[in-house]
C-alpha cells in the first residue's frame, strides 16, 4: 500500500494503518529533528508534537503534496515554534553542536580524529543562514528532492537549489579559510 | 555538447557534487573536470564535505521508545474518537429513485396513474441508459458508490450529524481518491440534496444549499457537475417551497446555470427537467457553441424527439434557438448540417 492507500484505511478507523504509516516515518522525522537541534529532551517533544498535529489534522492533509513531504512541513514549523516559544538562551542552544548528537559512541575512540573533522563541518554546517542549513540538510540528510524541498520551504525550485549550493559552498569557505 | 568555462562549472558543482544536475551540465562539468585541475580540486572537496555528513550518525532513543511510539501518539490523538469507523448507509441513492421521485412526488406510485406515466417512466430510464453512455461521470461515480457504500452514509447529512462542508466529511463520505474528487466536484452535495429532498426536509435542504452556494462562491467547488445541475432541476420542481428557499434556490441558480449552460456534461442531464429554461439561458448568455452543439447534437435531438410531453413553451424557445443558431454565422457545412436536423424537428414543432 502506498502512504495514500494507508491514510485512506486510516480515516476509516484502521489502526494497524495509523501503526504502519507512523513506523514508517517515526525514525526518519526523529533523525532529521536530532541533526537540527542539540537538546535530547527537546527533540523528543518536538518528535511526538509533529506526530501529534499531523495525525490531528491527517483529514485535513489535501494530498496537494506527498504525505512525506507535508510531514517535513509539519516538521519543520513544529521546531520554529516550539523555540518561538521558548527564551533566547534556549534559542542560542538550538544552534549549538552538541557531543552527544556525534555519531555511536563505539567507534569514537579509533576514529577521533575523523569525528573530530565531521564534528567541524556539523558545526560548521549549523552555523549558517536558517534557510541555507534547513535546505541543505533536507538534501543532504533526508535525501528530499529539491521539488520536495521547495515545497516544505515553500520557495521556488530555483532558490532551493541556490540556498543548498550556497551552503555547501560557505562551508568549503569556512573550513579552508576558518570562520568569518 | 557545449563546453563550460570555469565559471560556469563552479557554480554548478555542488547540485553535480549531489547528483543533482540536469543530464546535458553533468557531461559539461565531467568533461571540463577532466581538463581543469583547479575545479577538479573543488569538486574533490566539496565531495568529501558531502561524504562527512552522510558518514555521521546520531545517537537516539532506547528501542522502548520506538516500540511504544505509535500507542503513545495513538493515544494523544485520541484516534478511536478522531477516526470513527463510519456506520453503513441506510439510504442510498439511484436514478431510478430520483426518476420516481419526480414523477410520483407523494410516493403514489400506483397503475391508476395510468398508461402516460409508466410510458414517461420508461422515457426517463431511456434517456438515463442513453446518457449514462455518454457522460462520463456517471459510470465511474455509480461504480465507485456501489463498491464504497459502507464508507458513506448520507442519511446522516439528513439527520443533520454532520456538517458536509468539513473536511472531516469529505473524508468520511468519500475516503477514496474517487471520491474525494467526486466530493470537491459537488456530487456528493447533489446526492445530499437529493436526500434531503426525498426527506422532506426543508430545513436541511436550505442548509445544504446555504453550504453549497458558500463554496460556488469561495470557488472551492468544482462549478461543472451534472450531478448538481440534476439536483437543482430536482430541487426547482419542488412544488411546496417556502419562499425563502425559493429565494434562494434562485441566488443557486444565479450562480450556477451560466455555467451548467456551458458544461457539456451537465447540459444534457439538465434538460431533462427544465429544457425551456435551459434554452432561455443559453441565449441569454450568447454561446453559440453551446448552442450548436446542441442542436447539432444527434443525441440531444433525439432525447427531445422522443419526449412527447414537451410543452408548447420549451417547443417554443426551441425555435427560438435554432433561429438563433441560423442566423449567426455558420460555415456551409455546418448549415447543411442544421438545414438536416431541422427536418427531423418538423413533426415536434408542427
Amino acid at each position: 500500500m502506498d502512504d495514500d492507500q494507508i491514510i485512506d484505511a486510516i480515516l476509516q478507523g484502521n489502526r494497524s494503518a495509523f501503526d504502519q504509516l507512523v513506523k514508517k516515518y517515526q525514525k526518519e522525522i526523529y533523525w532529521f529533528i536530532a541533526r537540527r537541534i542539540s537538546i535530547d529532551a527537546d527533540i523528543q517533544d518536538i518528535h511526538q508534537d509533529v506526530f501529534i498535529k499531523v495525525f490531528s489534522n491527517l483529514a485535513k492533509f489535501k494530498r496537494q503534496s506527498s504525505f512525506r513531504t507535508w510531514l517535513y512541513t509539519v516538521t519543520m514549523n513544529t521546531i520554529k515554534n516550539h523555540y518561538r516559544t521558548k527564551d533566547n538562551s534556549r534559542q542560542d542552544k538550538m544552534v549549538a553542536i552538541e557531543d552527544q548528537e556525534i555519531a555511536s559512541e563505539q567507534n569514537q575512540e579509533t576514529e577521533i580524529v575523523s569525528h573530530r573533522d565531521i564534528e567541524d563541518v556539523q558545526k560548521i554546517a549549523k552555523s549558517l543562514p536558517e534557510k541555507q542549513r534547513d535546505t541543505f540538510f533536507l538534501r543532504i540528510y533526508q535525501n528530499l528532492s529539491f521539488e520536495e524541498i521547495a515545497s516544505v520551504m515553500d520557495c521556488a525550485l530555483s532558490t532551493a537549489k541556490a540556498n543548498y549550493s550556497h551552503a555547501l559552498k560557505n562551508i568549503n569557505k569556512q573550513l579552508t579559510d576558518g570562520p568569518p | 555538447m557545449n563546453e563550460i568555462n570555469c565559471q560556469t562549472a563552479q557554480e554548478n558543482l555542488p547540485l553535480y557534487v549531489s547528483g543533482d544536475c540536469d543530464a546535458d551540465m553533468e557531461k559539461n562539468i565531467a568533461l571540463h573536470l577532466e581538463s581543469c585541475k583547479s575545479c577538479q580540486a573543488e569538486y574533490q572537496e566539496l565531495k568529501n564535505i558531502i561524504g562527512k555528513f552522510q558518514d555521521t550518525n546520531v545517537s537516539g532513543p532506547g528501542e522502548t521508545y520506538w516500540h511504544n511510539f505509535s500507542d503513545t501518539i495513538a493515544e494523544k490523538v485520541d484516534f478511536r474518537n478522531t477516526y470513527a469507523t463510519p456506520k453503513k448507509p441506510e439510504t442510498t441513492f439511484s436514478l431510478f429513485e430520483l426518476i420516481k421521485s419526480k414523477l410520483f412526488p407523494d410516493n403514489n406510485f400506483s397503475l391508476g396513474l395510468g398508461m402516460g406515466a409508466v410510458a414517461t417512466l420508461a422515457l426517463f430510464i431511456t434517456i438515463g441508459v442513453m446518457l449514462s453512455k455518454n457522460d462520463h461521470t456517471l459510470d465511474p461515480m455509480n461504480a465507485w458508490l456501489a463498491n464504497n457504500a459502507q464508507n458513506y452514509d448520507l442519511s446522516r447529512i439528513v439527520e443533520n450529524q454532520i456538517d458536509i462542508t468539513s473536511t472531516q466529511a469529505q473524508f468520511s463520505f468519500a475516503p477514496q481518491d474517487k471520491g474525494a474528487k467526486y466530493f470537491e466536484n459537488g456530487i456528493l452535495y447533489a446526492r445530499s440534496i437529493v436526500v434531503a429532498k426525498e426527506s422532506s426536509s426543508n430545513q436541511i435542504l436550505k442548509k445544504l444549499l446555504d453550504k453549497i452556494l458558500v463554496n460556488v462562491k469561495n470557488e472551492s467547488l468544482n462549478k461543472s457537475s451534472s450531478e448538481l445541475a440534476l439536483a437543482i432541476s430536482t430541487v426547482s420542481n419542488m412544488q411546496d417551497d417556502p419562499e425563502e428557499l425559493n429565494q434562494q434556490l434562485s441566488q443557486f441558480e444565479n450562480i450556477y446555470l451560466k455555467e451548467i449552460a456551458t458544461d457539456p456534461s451537465a447540459k444534457t442531464l439538465f434538460q431533462i427537467g427544465k429544457w425551456s429554461e435551459f434554452f432561455s439561458l443559453l441565449l441569454e448568455v450568447k454561446d453559440l457553441k453551446a448552442i450548436r452543439d446542441i442542436v447539432l447534437n444527434d443525441k440531444v435531438l433525439n432525447d427531445i424527439q422522443s419526449a412527447k410531453h414537451v410543452s408548447d413553451n420549451e417547443k417554443s424557445k426551441l425555435q427560438e434557438l435554432i433561429n438563433a443558431a441560423n442566423k449567426k454565422t455558420m460555415t456551409r457545412k455546418q448549415i447543411r448540417e442544421l438545414k438536416k436536423k431541422l427536418k427531423n424537428f418538423q413533426s415536434l414543432l408542427s
